[in-house]
């Protein structure tokens, strides 16, 4: 896997793009460009994007066209899409996609319709599975759906591209690199391939921790029926164990505080641990809660996804690093993404939104970024 | 549980004579009958004229039609269901959405008529998710691992009827209330089903075994079998719950069971039975969804023990035990999955969806309520 910049830099890697890293600059571009020219911009960042058919140029360009004008698209009455995800209602990594999916029906001038699972339901599939059907009976414009299951959205997502409907996948896709099958038919995946994200986050833990053979890792995991989270799980061991180092899988629960005390207990009985490997916010918050309980110094802390809780152990060097994939933007690109696909008939294509490393050493150059992009 | 009967409204008082009637009749019939349990010849021609009485009760075809204690739950879905149409512009009475929403009310649906059913006999059972969750994982797991689905199915029952025998005989021989002793094996098997799994989802990929596709297979273009599953069972306990003795007995023992234990009724074992139907019916749900989604994952069931017992509580089963039906617990549970997609096909917030569940269980609570006191009020 080639690493597009170093661990200090804020950059994106796509998997399998010799355009991957324009993309990541593109990307920071298109975010900024969201909260600096604001609403009164959104029409003439469509009539940008009408003129050209590169997409990385599309970006790019876009926060420039500084004149708001009136966008130049074909006719249309007022769009309709339907945002389905299986994301908790109060977990703040959905609250911000869905941010994102709300700024960019704003800009567009669209209709975002946000479709969410009780609190109760939050592992529930089928009740993704039953939002989705529903959304697909609405016969709206466009759908941007999370795919958790391998089978279980096969019939809906069939169903939709045989009525028609425009589906574009974010965050969680059926397979790992987020290729649509013909199992799962839709047409681009947003997100990031959270196996090598894993793999990645892995290798740079033993290179930043000093991590040597023979050495104990603990892996929290919040929340073991996440297909994502397993696949980082398993990224993680597939690049520790080589090494020889021992990696333990320590489930916790989507609580913070429940999911302390459990860290807790282990780390009191596990006095060896070498370092620990969270698959989440609310694993970081667990971890170093855990270790301020035991008054345990010097095991460091490595994992996944930003919250404005994570921004703040970076900053204070409670966490080592951890990879962002950029949930604004993931809500973001979907929504834009299907109203390119009405307007101008472009085709959707697959955006890898992260893995992004935020250290210590870059978080002073790019908290403000993160701030802005609505964590 | 019986206290609570005596001291509560009027139409719980009214019900508890329905229950005394009901469960009168099953006494004689269990001195006809040899086997009473079995809901023998006896009991199923003695046992139907008690409830009957009580429910049509005198009057014009209108009045005994508007006495009728599902009617008003009924009249209720019908006009969400008019009130969606018209919101929706047509999207919501289509054969799509009556799809989806037949495949969501099927799961929830065999879950709740176990729920109801035991309700109606005054007991809870919050274990149903997990135990949704670990059977069908099980089951999972060997079909996975290429056993027959046929030995997979077998053995989800038997954990289904495992854990209900469990909830019994710890509800009724350790007299701890069924609340609390199902609350503790719902976290039970929540724990037990991620230490054994360890969080992973099973998934069986195509070929579908031809007995998942008997199970939740489509037939026809948007309609699944597990429709038919549903309904069938629904029928089959609800035949058992009204036109046997063991039905009557379930009434009996829900509406007051000190009187339906000095009235000879087998109280212990009708109990332990109504958790064993439960517990079975839980298993089975988790199969169908097996079959329906082609995997499991130990946080599937996750909101079953509530949805069921708020599809039952709208239905009309009574917290208290001995009144509900039937009926009333299919409708509930179409109620409940009607409003999610309803709301959302007629362009409201699904935010909202919650608050509106909540405001029809408590009007369908008052309207069972009042509609009890009128029956009874009018019978008196």
């Amino acid at each position: 896997m080639r690493r597009g910049a170093g661990a200090g830099n804020h950059a994106w890697r796509g998997r399998g793009g010799g355009g991957a890293r324009l993309l990541g600059v593109a990307a920071v571009v298109v975010a900024l460009g969201a909260w600096f020219v604001g609403v009164a911009a959104g029409p003439a960042l469509a009539a940008s994007a009408h003129h050209t058919t590169s997409k990385s140029a599309r970006h790019a360009e876009s926060p420039r066209a500084k004149k708001p004008k009136k966008a130049k698209l074909p006719k249309h009455g007022k769009l309709t899409y339907y945002f389905v995800s299986h994301g908790c209602p109060t977990t703040t990594f959905w609250v911000n996609v869905w941010n994102g999916a709300r700024d960019a029906g704003k800009q567009f001038g669209v209709n975002v319709k946000i479709l969410k699972v009780t609190t109760a339901q939050c592992t529930n599939v089928s009740a993704v599975v039953t939002l989705l059907s529903t959304a697909i009976a609405a016969h709206p414009n466009g759908i941007v759906a999370t795919v958790e299951s391998p089978t279980a959205f096969s019939s809906a997502l069939k169903t939709a591209t045989h009525d028609g409907i425009p589906v574009v996948v974010m965050n969680t896709a059926p397979t790992n690199t987020g290729k649509p099958t013909a199992t799962n038919p839709y047409l681009a995946y947003i997100g990031q391939d959270n196996y090598t994200a894993g793999v990645e986050a892995g290798t740079e833990a033993i290179k930043l921790f000093h991590l040597k053979s023979g050495e104990p890792v603990v892996i929290v995991d919040q929340e073991p029926t996440n297909i994502s989270l397993t696949a980082r799980d398993k990224g993680i061991e597939a690049a520790m164990g080589p090494a020889g180092i021992t990696t333990t899988v320590v489930n916790t629960s989507t609580t913070v505080s429940s999911g302390t005390s459990v860290l807790s207990a282990y780390l009191t009985t596990h006095k060896t641990v070498k370092a620990i490997m969270e698959l989440g916010p609310t694993g970081a918050q667990q971890a170093v809660g855990a270790l301020k309980a035991d008054n345990l110094k010097g095991i460091p802390i490595g994992g996944f996804d930003l919250s404005s809780t994570v921004l703040n152990y970076i900053k204070r060097g409670l966490v080592g690093f951890t990879l962002d994939q950029q949930p604004y933007l993931q809500g973001y690109y979907s929504v834009e993404e299907l109203f390119l696909r009405s307007t101008v008939g472009a085709a959707p294509v697959t955006i890898y939104t992260g893995p992004a490393f935020l250290t210590p050493k870059n978080v002073k150059k790019l908290g403000k970024f993160v701030t802005l992009t609505g964590y | 549980m019986c206290e609570a009967a005596e001291g509560s409204t009027t139409g719980n008082r009214g019900s508890s004579e329905v229950s005394l009637r009901t469960m009168g009749s099953g006494f004689r019939s269990r001195e006809a009958s040899s086997a009473p349990t079995s809901g023998g010849p006896g009991g199923g021609v003695v046992a139907p004229e008690a409830p009957a009485l009580s429910r049509w009760g005198s009057g014009s075809p209108l009045t005994r039609l508007v006495r009728q204690r599902e009617f008003g739950i009924i009249a209720v879905g019908v006009v969400l269901f008019a009130v969606f149409s018209l919101a929706s512009s047509g999207t919501f009475d289509s054969f799509q959405t009556w799809g989806g929403i037949g495949s969501s009310a099927a799961e929830l649906g065999i879950v709740s008529v176990g729920v109801g059913f035991l309700m109606i006999s005054g007991e809870f059972d919050l274990s149903v998710g997990a135990n949704f969750a670990f059977a069908a994982l099980v089951m999972a797991t060997m079909v996975h691992d290429g056993y027959p689905p046929i030995e997979g199915l077998l053995v989800d029952l038997g954990i289904g009827i495992g854990i209900g025998l469990l909830n019994g005989i710890v509800t009724v021989f350790l007299n701890i209330p069924s609340f609390i002793a199902t609350l503790g094996t719902y976290f039970l098997w929540s724990a037990v089903v991620l230490i054994v799994t360890g969080g992973t989802t099973i998934t069986i990929l195509p070929p579908t075994p031809t007995l998942l596709n008997v199970l939740g297979g489509f037939i026809g273009d948007q309609m699944r079998s597990e429709i038919l599953w549903w309904l069938g069972i629904a029928l089959v306990v609800g035949v058992v719950l009204h036109r046997t003795v063991t039905g009557n007995w379930i009434y009996a023992i829900g509406g007051k069971r000190m009187a339906a234990r000095e009235a000879g009724v087998a109280v212990a074992r009708t109990r332990v039975l109504a958790f064993v139907l439960c517990g079975m019916l839980a298993a089975f749900a988790g199969a169908v969804q097996l079959a329906h989604l082609g995997s499991m994952s130990a946080g599937y069931g996750s909101a079953y023990q509530l949805e069921a017992i708020a599809a039952s509580v709208v239905g009309g089963c009574a917290l208290t035990g001995g009144r509900g039906s039937m009926v009333g617990i299919v409708v509930g549970t179409v109620i409940l999955q009607m409003l999610a997609s309803g709301l959302i096909l007629s362009g409201v917030s699904p935010y909202w969806y919650q608050a509106v569940v909540g405001i029809i269980i408590i009007v369908a609570v008052a309207m069972h309520t009042r509609i009890g006191a009128v029956v009874h009020g009018a019978e008196s």
